[in-house]
């Protein structure tokens, strides 16, 4: 077949396509509409996401259970405790003792745990863990909040001081609910 | 002009057999002619059909259309020749202008001359009245005409039509079998089909009987009243069939 040929085919294509009315709608009038609308839409509820979390605020508890206690290990700690207070409309406490009680009665929106292991090779690994209630907006919220803190920090400001713990970025662990 | 020497075709059925469609059928067409294929269905007529408009390759025997071979010159035979199938399909959502104009450029048909061959065919299958509605909206006479314009925009001295008046009222049969005819006094090759007797002793200068893939007779109607000593061409055509199935019994007897 020619390229002349495949032009004119083209054209009576194009001419059929054009013509179709459910076609068209599907194609293209529906897109147009859909998109606008579902673009719209998640704006929405993600603005009204913020705006509750930005009413309520989110208290996190920060739990320390920390076995190898060196200046390097408490300087970590310190500064993911320091990293964390600076998320707007959170309040970062120390855990208390009956931590996981008021976590059970709704007083916590989530439990930061900093913990270390030996790994494979007998190295220590400092590992981040973050309990949260992923069944409503506001717990997925938390989440989303400390753990795009933690992963930004962790690769950032102290990753000398992680990488000469022997910590990585990717060791770092979430647990739902 | 159609040459058509021992063509065969056989098709493989599901269970693995092979069935014969068309066997060693031979019989020619030339310009100034209308010839018609008569058959029962199934007898191998729109196969034949087929082949020489190049939508089939024979397994043996040879074809020709204008002298270009119907395997080795498709192309050549496409250009010099007009296809009208029983089941064309139509796109409804054009009009039958743009239609006709797409099937005129695809044949390369300058486009003055494709205007004035719209202009030629709307005149004489009487189509002004339909020519821009879109195809959806017809009635199946109406379709017809539409593909049968389409079949000869780029006015090719070869003609084949397969059963152009299947289904059409009376009226619109009348007007398409005063164009087959007309296009052979226009100096144009026609070989067309169909299962109306009266159609075929009207137009057919010569007619030519398949049953089961075979010919089973060929020549003038009244060739064939002086031969069956019968008039009626559905008489003539019965009394064929049933001497070939006569000749069968006997042969399967005789084996």
């Amino acid at each position: 077949m020619n390229f002349k040929k495949a032009i004119i085919i083209y054209k009576k294509e194009m001419l059929e396509l054009f013509r179709d009315k459910r076609t068209l709608f599907t194609t293209i009038i529906l897109p147009v509409i859909l998109y606008p609308l579902l673009f719209v839409g998640f704006s929405a509820i993600m603005r009204r996401q913020v705006d509750v979390l930005e009413k309520r605020g989110a208290t996190i508890a920060f739990q320390d259970s920390l076995s190898i206690r060196t200046p390097e290990t408490l300087a970590i700690r310190d500064s993911i405790y320091e990293d964390l207070n600076k998320i707007e409309h959170f309040k970062i406490i120390p855990a208390p003792s009956v931590v996981d009680k008021l976590y059970q009665e709704g007083e916590l929106d989530a439990i930061v745990t900093l913990k270390d292991s030996l790994n494979a090779t007998q190295k220590p690994v400092l590992k981040v863990f973050i309990r949260y209630d992923g069944s409503g907006e506001k717990g997925m919220m938390v989440y989303q909040k400390l753990e795009s803190r933690l992963l930004e920090n962790l690769t950032k400001d102290y990753n000398s001081k992680i990488r000469s713990f022997a910590y990585r970025p990717a060791d770092h662990k979430t647990s739902g609910n | 002009m159609i040459k058509v020497q021992s063509l065969v075709k056989e098709f493989i059925q599901k269970d693995g057999t092979s069935f014969r469609a068309v066997d060693e059928v031979t019989f020619d067409a030339s310009h100034n002619e209308i010839v018609c294929l008569l058959g029962v269905n199934g007898a191998g007529k729109t196969t034949t059909m087929r082949i020489l408009s190049t939508i089939f390759e024979p397994n043996s025997g040879k074809a020709e259309v204008e002298g270009y071979d119907v395997v080795t010159e498709a192309d050549k035979v496409r250009e010099n020749l007009g296809f009208l199938s029983g089941d064309t399909g139509l796109y409804q959502r054009l009009t039958p202008r743009e239609f006709i104009t797409y099937f005129g450029r695809l044949y390369a048909v300058p486009e003055d001359m494709i205007e004035r061959r719209i202009r030629e065919m709307s005149e004489i299958l009487d189509m002004d009245e339909f020519l821009d509605k879109k195809i959806e909206f017809l009635s199946s006479g109406m379709k017809q005409k539409v593909s049968i314009a389409r079949s000869i925009i780029h006015n090719p001295p070869v003609m084949i039509f397969d059963e152009p008046t299947s289904g059409l009222d009376i009226l619109t049969s009348r007007n398409i079998v005063s164009f087959i005819r007309d296009c052979r006094n226009d100096g144009k090759c026609v070989l067309f089909s169909t299962h109306i007797m009266r159609e075929a002793e009207r137009l057919a200068d010569r007619i030519i009987m398949i049953h089961k893939g075979k010919v089973l007779k060929q020549g003038s109607l009244a060739e064939m009243r002086e031969e069956t000593n019968l008039s009626d061409l559905d008489d003539i055509f019965i009394y064929y069939i049933n001497q070939a199935n006569g000749e069968l019994k006997v042969a399967a007897n005789e084996f």
